[in-house]
């Protein structure tokens, strides 16, 4: 055990803070709030760190990378999440879609989608759930049926993040309904500005940062090329891509936290609470353990060895988001209610605990896989 | 950065594991709270395997080995609630004569198999000749040959090595009494060192909590078990959400606790570390182990049923050990308040 950087990890963190000082103004901190909001500033961002390769670090050259490892890709993704770097635009597909795309598209599917997504050029939304299939995604109904080269698609996907601002969605249906819940179930790559399709906003509680839809396929069609991964195995395609998205979700969660943190311990140097001190000690010991526990899961994964604390990250970094800015409002004092950007961390961080995965079904994934208890 | 073990860290893990499991099995360990002799040759089995001396240097016949790996051990030794002595000698005693240079012969001692405690708590003081006062909750003290006094003294705090014999040992009642305690009544003339203990205790609140976090892993571990067959309304009772649910946060407890202990232990074992950053992590490990461990043994006896509150069942021998571990050094309370005073730059 060696809690020091190697080499290999500081040379790269390094080199990648002199890059991200080199892209950020001065006043990027000082100025979070605005910066959050400007859309062509983190576009730019994302184009940078995909030509830079900073953006998916452990991928090659080319494709937003510099092949570097496990250890080193962490060590970058904390140091971006630790500065504050801008949030990418699309996030959702760049860490959900695009490692999806590498891992079940065809060589034309990934030479067709992957550069325009990883530069930010056409964005993606993730079609999986229903108003009658959230948690229980086994149960979507929208349907896609063959006629001979093409599939048509009838149905309805909900909450489906930016599908307003995307040109692409993967979209989960039902191909057999004949089959068992898990198995008849196909991953399409589905144009969004396609006859047929039907994008409508839905508005959130709160002004939230990003659009949340509904999308209604009537008829739409779709070619035979458009299926990702095998046709009725669109369950796997789903597990692994909810893999990815929880990887993509606890260091998300970690800005936030961090962030929080530093939003209470102003709050706290200005007004003395004392009577807080052990929830703030307790929300410190959580961001340590959120960020070190992904270092001992790299750990584990670069000696072959299985690695069951990971499944506890997106539980563990989305309830302890949900407190931190739950103790920032209590540092604030009463007048948080009167505070528009704390209720809005303090909204968003609501959603947290959602998407993704609820946190009751990562306390089941987390009792069957990492525990092996029985499925109820 | 490196979060795994070494090969030979490895090994001691997997010989102490199978060492404890035939020689301090849970029958032996529900003996020896009856027999306070039983301890003995278990003691005199692990002095000669080198247990004691891991962190002694090598200059005083140790190891010379570091903080990682007393936790790599405490951890073995809490899933087994080792009813010898180590943790007092080579967990507590040791690390705090280490650091404050107050006694290199009790150090050696320690390496040889002297039984050795920490006396950290009471009103001890010290007036430039004589240690006088009463130590409180001193572990192991009836079973000691040599104790590391640590008191208040005119100018700052002192650490004094005192024999046992020239004390006075009250035994008291004790949460676990396989870790007897003690108050411990002092009027000895000794020299002292002056000496901020903190950085020593640091070390020492570390490996407690290494043992803390073996003592919730053991139970995490023994409690899924149960959940897999016992059945009740026809199935096993792991498959009811409530009993899964709270399995799944009690795993998450325990690994937060254990990262944080492994976090600590390199971060003490770092030379470029820096003294707030030390007393963070020793702070965070503590408070989080010293939680995971009592929500164990609680989630543990709820999701046993009646059986865990049973003398013959096991259970109540490890959350005995929570109990007594998660208050010891400071509990929960005091480190994370401890953590939060130093993140808000008052090193109160
Ligand atoms: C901000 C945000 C963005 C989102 N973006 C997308 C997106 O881009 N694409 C997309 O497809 N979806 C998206 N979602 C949807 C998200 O995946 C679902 O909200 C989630 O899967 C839960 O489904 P549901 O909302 O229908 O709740 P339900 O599944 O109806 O759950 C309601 C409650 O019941 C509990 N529950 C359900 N099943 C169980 C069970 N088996 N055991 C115990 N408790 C259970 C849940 O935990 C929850 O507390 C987004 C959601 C949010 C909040």
């Amino acid at each position: 055990m060696d809690i020091t950087e190697t080499p290999a990890q500081r040379e790269v963190r390094e080199r990648y803070t002199a890059w991200l000082d080199d892209f950020l103004p001065d006043d990027y901190l000082a100025r979070y709030h605005e910066h959050r909001l400007d859309w062509a500033f983190r576009r730019a961002h994302q184009r940078d760190a995909f030509e830079a390769g900073w953006l998916v670090p452990q991928w090659e050259p080319g494709l937003g990378g510099q092949g570097l490892d496990h250890l080193e890709t962490l060590t970058i993704r904390l140091e971006s999440a630790r500065r504050a770097a801008p949030k990418l635009p699309n996030i959702q597909g760049v860490g959900v879609v695009a490692p999806g795309l590498r891992e079940h598209g065809t060589p034309e599917q990934i030479d067709r989608y992957l550069v325009p997504l990883l530069r930010g050029d056409e964005w993606w939304a993730l079609g999986m759930s229903e108003p009658g299939a959230g948690s229980d995604f086994g149960s979507i109904r929208t349907r896609a049926v063959r006629h001979g080269d093409t599939w048509v698609v009838n149905g309805q996907k909900i909450w489906t993040t930016q599908a307003d601002q995307s040109r692409y969605a993967t979209l989960y249906c039902r191909t057999d309904p004949a089959a068992p819940k898990h198995r008849g179930i196909t991953c399409f790559i589905a144009d969004l500005t396609a006859p047929g399709v039907t994008i409508r906003r839905i508005r959130s509680s709160e002004d939230s940062l990003e659009s949340f839809c509904e999308v209604f396929f009537d008829d739409v069609e779709l070619r035979a090329d458009a299926v990702l991964g095998a046709v009725d195995d669109g369950w796997n395609v789903a597990m692994s891509s909810l893999d990815h998205e929880r990887d993509m979700i606890w260091i998300m969660n970690w800005v936030e936290i961090e962030r929080g943190l530093a939003h209470v311990r102003s709050s706290m140097l200005e007004h003395r609470r004392d009577d807080l001190l052990v929830d703030l000690g307790r929300r410190l010991a959580d961001a340590e353990a959120i960020r070190m526990t992904g270092y001992r899961a790299v750990t584990n994964e670069l000696r072959g060895e299985r690695s069951p604390e990971f499944l506890i990250l997106k539980l563990f970094g989305s309830e302890s988001l949900q407190q931190v800015w739950e103790l920032a409002i209590q540092a604030a004092g009463p007048g948080a209610v009167t505070d528009p950007g704390l209720l809005l961390e303090d909204f968003d961080a609501l959603a947290a605990t959602l998407y993704g995965g609820t946190s009751e079904v990562q306390r089941n994934i987390i009792g069957e896989r990492a525990l092996g208890l029985p499925k109820g | 950065m490196n979060f795994g073990f070494d090969e030979d860290q490895e090994a001691l893990r997997e010989a102490a594991e199978k060492l404890l499991a035939a020689e301090s099995p849970p029958a032996f360990v529900r003996e020896a709270l009856e027999d306070p002799d039983a301890w003995r040759p278990l003691w005199s089995t692990i002095v000669d395997l080198g247990w004691t001396s891991l962190a002694v240097p090598e200059r005083l016949g140790g190891l010379g080995l570091g903080v990682v790996d007393l936790v790599a051990l405490a951890e073995v030794t809490g899933r087994w609630v080792l009813p010898a002595p180590w943790m007092s000698a080579a967990g507590l005693a040791g690390p705090v004569l280490a650091a404050t240079g107050a006694g290199e012969g009790a150090l050696a001692g320690i390496a040889e198999g002297a039984v050795s405690t920490l006396a950290a708590e009471g009103d001890v003081r010290w007036d430039g000749r004589t240690l006088r006062g009463t130590a409180r909750r001193v572990p192991d003290a009836v079973r000691a040959d040599v104790l590391v006094v640590l008191a208040a003294g005119p100018d700052g705090r002192v650490v004094g090595v005192v024999p046992a014999h020239d004390v006075r040992i009250e035994p008291t009642p004790a949460a676990d009494p396989n870790r007897p305690l003690a108050d411990v009544h002092l009027d000895v003339v000794v020299p002292v060192v002056a000496a901020d203990p903190e950085p020593g205790l640091d070390v020492a609140r570390t490996v407690l909590a290494a043992e803390l976090v073996g003592v919730a892993d053991r139970i995490l571990e023994v409690t899924v078990e149960h959940a897999r067959e016992r059945v009740q309304f026809d199935r096993p009772i792991g498959a009811f959400q409530a009993v899964k649910h709270r399995l799944a946060d009690l795993f998450v407890a325990v690994e937060r606790a254990r990262t944080l202990t492994y976090d600590a232990a390199m971060v003490l074992d770092d030379p470029a570390s820096s003294t707030g950053r030390r007393r963070e992590v020793a702070s965070l490990a503590k408070a989080a182990a010293s939680e995971a461990a009592i929500l164990a043994a609680k989630s543990g006896v709820q999701l046993h049923g009646a059986i865990a509150i049973t003398w013959e069942h096991d259970l109540h021998l490890f959350a005995r050990r929570a109990r007594q571990g998660a208050s010891a050094l400071g509990d929960h309370l005091f480190h994370y308040r401890r953590a939060a005073e130093s993140f808000l730059g008052r090193e109160g």
